[in-house]
């Protein structure tokens, strides 16, 4: 069982992540104090904003230096979640080419489609599950979790990143992976009922 | 492929207490217990008070509301209703919504679709539109369907993709509460322009209303509004009815 510090960043829906979190009786903080985070065993990044926003209000609240630290000498682990998983990224193009925390060596693009709507808003399915990872027991293929985004990883460029699940819109990319204690997610666990909850409890309990 | 097109509850809540549509007395018989957590796509909160601005006490009883309801089920809640500044969005994502929709704000001050994307991403800023029919003259409404704006329906539709809005929420001002069926020819004459998600509301009175409109092209999700749905596993029957028709999420 793990303590865990939601990162609050003026960005995100900080309470969805919390009630879920409370809901599989996982104790956590919303919180950007530096002593909260460094006292929690687990930090998750929420998203829902842009990029360029996201890296500003990171910035602005000085946790660049905090988080990098926690995660790269301290090697806290820390579940990135929809834009919280694209921060975390080398660099993005939506409005215009801003760098990430460059944690992970993977560029941010717009979905590649020509025919179906953007956003991508709504339930889709997981394909391509890598079953025998722990973080993906009891999901499975075609288990429908929520999105609600533009941008996207498509390529994995990173060779130490490992893809642990793909979904399709039009053209495929990566919706679940992880790099040594990064891990990044790009639905919304936290809104996917049941299949979300199994997600979390999978990395927060199990 | 294209997604599963989504079924929506709509709770419209006025000075804290549930409206099933905004025509009708509340009906205090039903509470927020009775939506179908487990079928259920996508929640709308709307706050439908006369006085729905953020600094207002009618919006501490919709937030409570929205608290209460977003503590036990793990569905996206798109909130809207007095949405002013960029701190009104940070206040409901603070508490439980997960995007929001405009109402007023979009035709008063169009830029601020613009900013409020800009901010928080286009996926998380949906554009209510109000539409009137008035013997087939389509007016775009401002002020909750009072009045009249001066927007062209078709070219407010163009803008509001100009503007990086994520989702159009479209209302019919006639429909509301009327159980007669969603606007067809409405969605119709706009099919052409939309690329965005479409959520479109107002009408379903039975399932086939879902069915037809399910069938016009442009339309990502259907809402519904009255308490008639909220029995449990309603939302359960409809996608039932529908699946062998249209991609559903089981």
């Amino acid at each position: 069982m793990h303590e865990v510090c939601i990162i609050n960043y003026e960005l995100g829906n900080v309470l969805s992540l919390k009630n879920a979190l409370d809901k599989i009786n996982v104790k956590s903080t919303i919180s950007r104090e530096e002593k909260v985070i460094s006292k929690s065993n687990f930090l998750v990044l929420p998203g829902v904003g842009s990029f360029e926003i996201g890296m500003k209000q990171l910035e602005k609240f000085n946790l660049i230096k905090i988080l990098n630290n926690e995660v790269l000498n301290n090697n806290k682990k820390i579940l990135g979640i929809c834009l919280g998983f694209q921060l975390m990224c080398k660099k993005s193009e939506e409005f215009g080419k801003i760098n990430g925390l460059g944690w992970i060596d993977l560029n941010v693009v717009k979905i590649n489609t020509k025919n179906l709507k953007l956003p991508h808003t709504g339930w889709n399915a997981l394909c391509d599950i890598k079953k025998n990872n722990k973080l993906m027991q009891n999901i499975e293929n075609e288990n429908f979790f929520y999105f609600n985004h533009t941008f996207c990883i498509n390529k994995n460029t990173d060779e130490k990143f490992k893809v642990l699940a793909k979904s399709k819109y039009e053209d495929e990319f990566i919706s679940v992976g992880y790099k040594n204690n990064i891990f990044g997610i790009q639905p919304h666990p936290e809104k996917s009922q049941q299949n979300g909850l199994t997600f979390l409890k999978n990395l927060f309990v199990n | 492929m294209s997604l599963p097109k989504r079924i929506i509850t709509t709770l419209m809540i006025k000075n804290g207490v549930l409206y099933r549509s905004k025509k009708f007395k509340p009906d205090y018989r039903y509470t927020l217990n009775f939506v179908d957590m487990h079928s259920v796509d996508e929640i709308v909160l709307l706050d439908i008070s006369e006085n729905n601005l953020f600094n207002q006490t009618e919006k501490k009883l919709f937030v409570n509301e929205l608290l209460n309801l977003a503590k036990n089920a793990f569905v996206p809640f798109s909130v809207g209703g007095g949405i002013r500044t960029l701190d009104d969005i940070y206040f409901l994502l603070k508490n439980g919504a997960d995007r929001v929709i405009l109402n007023s704000i979009a035709l008063e001050n169009p830029k601020f679709i613009d900013k409020a994307s800009k901010e928080f991403g286009s996926q998380c800023i949906i554009v209510c539109v109000d539409v009137l029919n008035e013997e087939n003259n389509y007016f775009v409404m401002s002020n909750n369907g009072k009045i009249k704006s001066k927007k062209n329906l078709s070219e407010w539709i163009d803008e509001i993709h100009q503007l990086n809005a994520g989702e159009i929420f479209l209302q019919s001002v006639n429909k509301d509460g009327a159980l007669t069926g969603y606007d067809l020819e409405l969605v119709k004459k706009i099919n052409k322009n939309v690329k965005l998600p479409l959520i479109v509301s107002s009408g379903a009175g039975k399932w086939e209303h879902v069915e037809k409109i399910f069938e016009i092209e442009c339309v990502s999700a259907a809402s519904l509004t009255n308490i008639f749905h909220f029995t449990e596993k309603s939302i359960y029957s409809l996608k039932s009815f529908l699946k062998d028709k249209f991609y559903i999420r089981k």
